[in-house]
């Protein structure tokens, strides 16, 4: 059960991470690799923050603008000077690499001894249930801090989420996905498409920061090299929940990418619960993917053809 | 909505299979403290070693906490079980070890590297932790200083003989001014290992050059500017990165006659002339012993951190010729257990 549990909270904390992935390449068909860069951004801002005494809210508000402004360097970089949108995600990614080191000084930074929002919420489990608390829940026996980490990080994807739901269903939200859907219709409507295709990017590495910012404080230190491959695993997980719900309002789609977050981390604690070759464990994750982006067309054919013989 | 259900269904479904396959930990009375030998009738210790990255140097720690299990009478599937993690270089990967480590109850857990480390410290509380392959437990976070640690944690840091080959490389080449490293900026122990090296340098009077690689493909480039920037001697450090792309390194050395010394001895297979060598093998055969000492009861909190115990002097005659260095008198008798092979 603890198992369970942790892998959800690290589920929930990387839906931030598919939620700004789905962002940039559904909404805007925009392949952005700045997230890999991004995402230690991030982490590395929040980190060199804590350490340095500021209060972990501030250091996650500044994570998220310095995402901000990462994105909206790709969008930039794509959208004034004409650069493939590859490639100037390549470019950000690649520069922010240094800039990463730079804001934390080294290439590790250690937060076990500090003041971060995890510590927020174990404080608030020993003030409710007290210290070194276990919950049951059905026989399984589960430290009470886990579960109210796990409930505090629900909230905060809802809260996010929620706030996503809104914002593309605001005047600006739904031009912004006209741009990514028909980019010639909402031009001549008078849309700066530009601006928007920045904005977008913009905002989709403020939330890839935020999971960065979210990640390093959940395990304890932040390191130059923990956005590699990030963008695989958040792309896998929208892919997932877009197999999964196939629902095209804009609601359902969010809520895939979630899901689809929390669904891949627990195939990955599944590949290891049953304790594979270690060497295998890439293959198995990429074997689960492959199955979970089947089995909903095979589901609908099997369907189709049970109909038919009726 | 129909679609929202399915989603939610699913989820269900595999939580469901995770915990049927976790089953087993399930207790009604208190959580994670079962029986130390949980689901075995023999009295058989329950351990897991976690890599991070697929690297020799993680490798061959393994193979020295093996040998030293087996050096101990500690025979695998009889007296322990060890279950093998590797993250395969990808972060999320190693805080969903970390939390299925986190479900059970071992008597011991290796952790092979800094960042794997790191989580293992956050995640496991209350479990017995022994590292290796770490370069400075302090700066990872795991203690004050190497008495004053963490209480579970324990382990063997692998802090090279910087001065040690500094003396070696004076005695072979007394002219040299200049030696160089390529270094790897994203890895902690990479940069701690560059800054001890150029101290080192510094107080036997020479200058160390060091160039940055960040992927494999950089290795040789950065071996290069090293090359055209007039260096005397190669004296690379040892990381991860450098260990698995050291070959393209040593080809730059072969190409423009500059010495290679090494801080590994398996680099003397490829073709270094020296090396000053605390090996990672040795490393972790002396966090195995460490091992064995948290096993038969001692508590890791008394077990101060350590450097590896042993430094191998080895140097290799062929290659000596090859870049025309004239070996000194005096030289066995500064190093009376250097190795000389020839091949």
């Amino acid at each position: 059960m603890t198992l369970l549990i942790g892998s959800f909270t690290i589920g929930l904390i990387l839906a931030l991470l598919a939620l700004g992935i789905f962002i940039s390449f559904r909404i805007f068909d925009f392949p952005d690799i700045t997230a890999e860069g991004s995402f230690t951004f991030g982490a590395s801002i929040t980190a060199a923050m804590i350490v340095s005494g500021a209060n972990p809210l501030i250091a996650i508000a500044l994570s998220f603008i310095g995402g901000l402004i990462a994105g909206a360097a790709t969008g930039v970089i794509h959208t004034r000077f004409k650069v493939n949108p590859l490639l100037s995600g390549i470019l950000v990614m690649t520069a922010l690499y240094s800039v990463n080191l730079h804001v934390m000084g080294k290439s590790n930074v250690p937060l076990l001894s500090q003041t971060t929002l995890f510590t927020w919420f174990e404080n608030f489990s020993v003030k409710v249930s007290g210290k070194d608390a276990f919950y049951n829940i059905i026989g399984w026996s589960v430290p009470a801090k886990d579960v109210w980490t796990l409930l505090f990080c629900l909230l905060i994807i809802i809260a996010f989420s929620a706030m996503l739901l809104w914002f593309f269903r605001t005047n600006i939200g739904t031009a912004m996905r006209a741009t990514g859907d028909n980019d010639q219709m909402i031009r001549a409507l008078g849309v700066n498409t530009k601006s928007m295709i920045i904005f977008g990017v913009a905002i989709s590495n403020g939330f890839i920061a935020l999971a960065g910012s979210m990640l390093a404080q959940f395990q304890g230190f932040a390191d130059v090299q923990m956005g590699i491959g990030m963008m695989v695993w958040g792309l896998a997980s929208v892919i997932i929940g877009e197999a999964l719900i196939s629902d095209n309002t804009l609601g359902s789609v969010i809520t895939g990418a979630v899901i689809g977050a929390v669904l891949f981390r627990l195939l990955v604690a599944i590949a290891l619960r049953w304790g594979m070759n270690p060497n295998d464990l890439k293959l198995i994750t990429a074997a689960f993917v492959f199955l979970a982006l089947i089995l909903p067309g095979f589901m609908k054919r099997s369907k189709k053809i049970k109909l038919l013989k009726q | 909505m129909k679609s929202f259900f399915r989603g939610i269904a699913a989820l269900i479904i595999v939580s469901g299979i995770l915990l049927f396959s976790d089953l087993q930990n399930r207790s009604h009375n208190n959580g994670i403290s079962k029986s130390l030998h949980a689901g075995n009738s023999k009295a058989m210790f329950k351990i897991s070693l976690v890599h991070y990255v697929d690297s020799p140097n993680s490798e061959d720690c393994e193979k020295g906490i093996r040998k030293a299990l087996g050096e101990n009478n500690l025979k695998e599937n009889s007296d322990y079980s060890i279950k093998v993690f590797n993250a395969q270089g990808d972060i999320s990967t190693l805080n969903s070890i970390a939390g299925s480590l986190a479900n059970e109850k071992w008597d011991l857990v290796f952790c092979l590297s800094t960042p794997t480390l790191q989580v293992m410290m956050k995640k496991l509380s209350g479990q017995k932790i022994v590292f290796t392959n770490v370069g400075d437990p302090v700066i990872a976070g795991a203690g004050k200083s190497s008495t004053d640690h963490m209480p579970d944690i324990c382990g063997v840091s692998t802090m090279s003989d910087f001065e040690g080959l500094i003396k070696l490389v004076k005695i072979l080449q007394p002219a040299v001014k200049r030696v160089g490293t390529v270094f790897t900026p994203s890895e902690i122990n990479s940069v701690a290992y560059k800054d001890n090296l150029a101290a080192a340098a510094k107080r036997a009077g020479l200058e160390l050059i060091a160039a940055p690689a960040g992927t494999a493909t950089e290795v040789m480039e950065a071996a290069k500017s090293l090359a055209s920037d007039n260096i005397d001697a190669f004296c690379q450090i040892s990381d991860n990165l450098t260990g698995s792309s050291g070959t393209s390194i040593l080809k730059v050395s072969n190409d423009n006659k500059i010495p290679f010394y090494a801080f590994v001895s398996n680099q003397m297979k490829q073709g270094a002339m020296a090396a000053c060598a605390r090996d990672y093998f040795l490393a972790g055969f002396d966090a195995g012993e460490m091992g064995i000492q948290v096993l038969s009861g001692k508590s890791p909190g008394q077990i101060p951190f350590r450097n590896v115990s042993k430094t191998n002097f080895i140097l290799n005659s062929e290659r000596v010729a090859f870049y025309g260095i004239s070996v000194p008198e005096n030289l066995m008798k500064t190093f009376p257990n250097l190795q000389i092979i020839s091949k």
